[in-house]
């Protein structure tokens, strides 16, 4: 196993008290896989991401858990190795391509900063790597673009450099924290190939997060969906997409406009999605289910395997499977 | 680029056209009669008018002024009431030396400050970012007549590390004159130990005056390089594997400088006008001294020599900010082809 997060649980701490955003997550990534991560804004799927990376801010505090990668417990390494571990072993594009460059450094001056990071390698071999790397991801003149500043470039360029320094070194995990959802849907379509051409070549493991069940269905053999900081449903893409379990992956599954019958109005989940500052005792999805009942709202259910490697975290979905 | 710099060239004659008409008509509409000044209280009326004339105080203000301009133009800028020297040459005196201790000082904030906000920001709310406030801070509130004592107690009085006064050792000779910049003339003409006797001349009254300027410079870096440090691409940065001092000096400060470039060309202005108080103190013979007397001699011609020559440099100060943009921001740069 490359990436086994065990029970992590993650709290920021503000100003009026602790919210806890992430409880017991657990989740592996195996060597090559391609592993989703689903849901709505604030289900917590980004701060996953990140605690990986320990990237979090300082309000964040990561209660309990372990992440092991390749063995070590990244929660437990000191400073000094978790930054040697960034972009050398695990490299994460962002959301937002038009800020996360440096605005003011060439492209390939960014590049080849990254590359001498993580290979020993010469300036002059690093700008050529960089020149390489820019190749890599399909950009032409690769040349010509080394010596632009971002500003000079479209959104889809960006984001292809993003993951180009992402995959300098190139890492064993790459984790994408929706890497297209700022772009353009024919850009979107060229990213997701990409991505996924890399984790072909390198045989590099990638984590997705998107709220995009295409995303998902194109890239992913395995999926979580997440929802208030828990995983409620995980198992094979084609298992939770075809045969959700979750009540809530069915409406998020039912929210997707349907192109065979475009005049359909979209369904909407609803309710809004949980203050995380007062966690009910029972189901965190309970008030916004259409099915749940009062057993639902006072009784937290279990992620149990209701089917072979597929897992929900649901009170019916047993029952279902009881009846 | 060339085109910013033609007209912020063209804008400096309107802005000195317009600071010597206000430094005119002010400094005429003061009371007192700098030809009674000359000639002391006893001379007789016939005396006083003939000094008048001479001075051609007894035209009316107007045409006083339309002659100042065309003097101006033409390079003259008057003849010292109190000197009786040309003012430009008393400029050209005392100004480089005023100028050699406004970029000392200049130089030392920097140094000092850009760090000091740096570790402020990276460690805040922690002991740095305190103790980096406390110092800055103080320098503001300490007058410069004050510290500038404190720091002559200390360095020449206890320690006897360096002189208290005057710009070079009274037995060594000046070097020879090229830039008036006692440093740079040392060093153009090889010359060791007037080098070194100037810079320890230097150091303490460069050092009070930059205290006092450290905390707006701190403070401005420290505030940018909160606000930068929490951008998207400092957090893609670190997960690439950025981190440490390249994180913080290559990719974060030089963003951060942008904001600070404007703060920093401001204080240098008052650093210019700040020397006056600093010179007094260490005997420093710059324009301090040579502006105050003409003020109490109500030397007309002097002191709109000086206002100029003040208004010039601010003029040309926020030229050198401006270039500075230039060169920190590539899309100004860029957006100026077009």
């Amino acid at each position: 196993m490359l990436l086994e997060m065990k029970d992590v649980s993650v709290e920021f701490t503000g100003m009026r008290g602790s919210v806890q955003v992430l409880k017991n997550i657990s989740l592996n990534i195996s060597k090559g896989e391609i592993l989703g991560i689903v849901g709505e804004s604030g289900s917590g799927k980004s701060v996953t991401a990140l605690s990986i990376l320990r990237l979090l801010g300082n309000n964040a505090k990561t209660s309990n858990g372990e992440i092991l990668f390749n063995g070590t417990d990244l929660l437990k390494i000191r400073t000094k190795e978790i930054q040697a571990l960034r972009g050398k072993k695990i490299g994460m594009v962002f959301q937002e391509p038009m800020t996360a460059l440096h605005p003011t450094m060439k492209i390939g001056r960014q590049l080849a900063e990254v590359i001498e990071r993580h290979r020993a390698v010469s300036k002059k071999a690093a700008f050529r790597l960089a020149v390489q790397a820019l190749k890599d991801v399909h950009i032409h003149d690769p040349e010509l673009v080394a010596a632009k500043y971002p500003f000079e470039l479209s959104g889809g360029m960006r984001q292809r450099i993003v993951i180009a320094l992402a995959m300098a070194a190139p890492p064993d995990l790459l984790i994408a924290d929706e890497p297209t959802t700022a772009l353009d849907v024919t850009i979107q379509a060229e990213i997701l190939n990409l991505i996924k051409e890399l984790n072909n070549k390198n045989d590099t493991s990638v984590l997705i997060i998107t709220h995009d069940m295409g995303v998902i269905s194109q890239l992913c053999q395995r999926t979580l969906v997440m929802y208030g900081g828990e995983i409620v449903e995980s198992g094979s893409t084609n298992g939770v997409l075809k045969n959700p379990k979750h009540p809530y992956t069915k409406a998020l599954l039912n929210a997707l406009p349907d192109l065979a019958d475009p005049a359909q109005p979209l369904q909407a989940i609803p309710g809004e999605i949980m203050d995380l500052r007062h966690r009910p005792n029972g189901c965190s999805f309970a008030a916004r289910c259409s099915i749940a009942g009062e057993y639902c709202r006072t009784h937290q259910p279990a992620l149990v395997e209701i089917l072979p490697q597929h897992y929900t975290a649901c009170w019916k979905g047993e029952k279902e499977q009881n009846d | 680029m060339k085109k910013m710099i033609m007209k912020r060239l063209a804008l400096l004659v309107f802005v000195v056209f317009g600071v010597t008409f206000v430094s005119f008509f002010l400094s005429h509409i003061i009371p007192g009669d700098p030809a009674r000044m000359m000639v002391g209280q006893r001379a007789s009326e016939e005396t006083l008018k003939q000094v008048r004339g001479q001075l051609g105080l007894d035209q009316p203000v107007w045409i006083q002024y339309v002659t100042y301009v065309k003097n101006v133009i033409s390079g003259d800028l008057g003849t010292s009431i109190r000197t009786q020297k040309p003012v430009l040459d008393d400029l050209t005196a005392f100004f480089p030396a005023t100028l050699e201790l406004a970029m000392a000082a200049f130089f030392i904030a920097l140094l000092i400050g850009i760090p000091l906000g740096v570790l402020a920001a990276v460690k805040k709310d922690r002991f740095w970012d305190h103790f980096s406030r406390l110092f800055s801070i103080s320098g503001v509130s300490m007058p410069v007549f004050w510290s500038g004592l404190i720091i002559i107690l200390l360095f020449y009085g206890y320690l006897g590390w360096f002189p208290a006064s005057g710009r070079i050792d009274l037995n060594i000779n000046p070097p020879t004159r090229v830039t008036g910049f006692y440093l740079i003339d040392s060093l153009l003409s090889g010359d060791i130990v007037a080098f070194k006797s100037s810079l320890k001349h230097i150091l303490l009254p460069a050092l009070v005056l930059s205290y006092a300027q450290l905390a707006v410079i701190t403070r401005q870096v420290r505030a940018s390089m909160l606000e930068v440090l929490g951008q998207d691409y400092i957090r893609t940065a670190m997960a690439n594997g950025i981190h440490g001092w390249v994180l913080l000096y290559r990719y974060a400060l030089r963003n951060a400088l942008i904001p600070t470039v404007t703060v920093v060309g401001i204080s240098f202005g008052s650093l210019l006008g700040g020397a006056v108080v600093t010179e007094t103190i260490f005997g420093w013979p710059g324009m301090g001294k040579y502006v105050v007397d003409s003020i109490s001699y109500l030397d007309f011609p002097a002191i709109m020599g000086f206002t100029l020559l003040i208004s010039i440099g601010y003029v040309l100060i926020n030229l050198v900010v401006d270039l500075t943009y230039y060169f920190l921001d590539p899309q100004l740069r860029e957006s100026e082809v077009d």
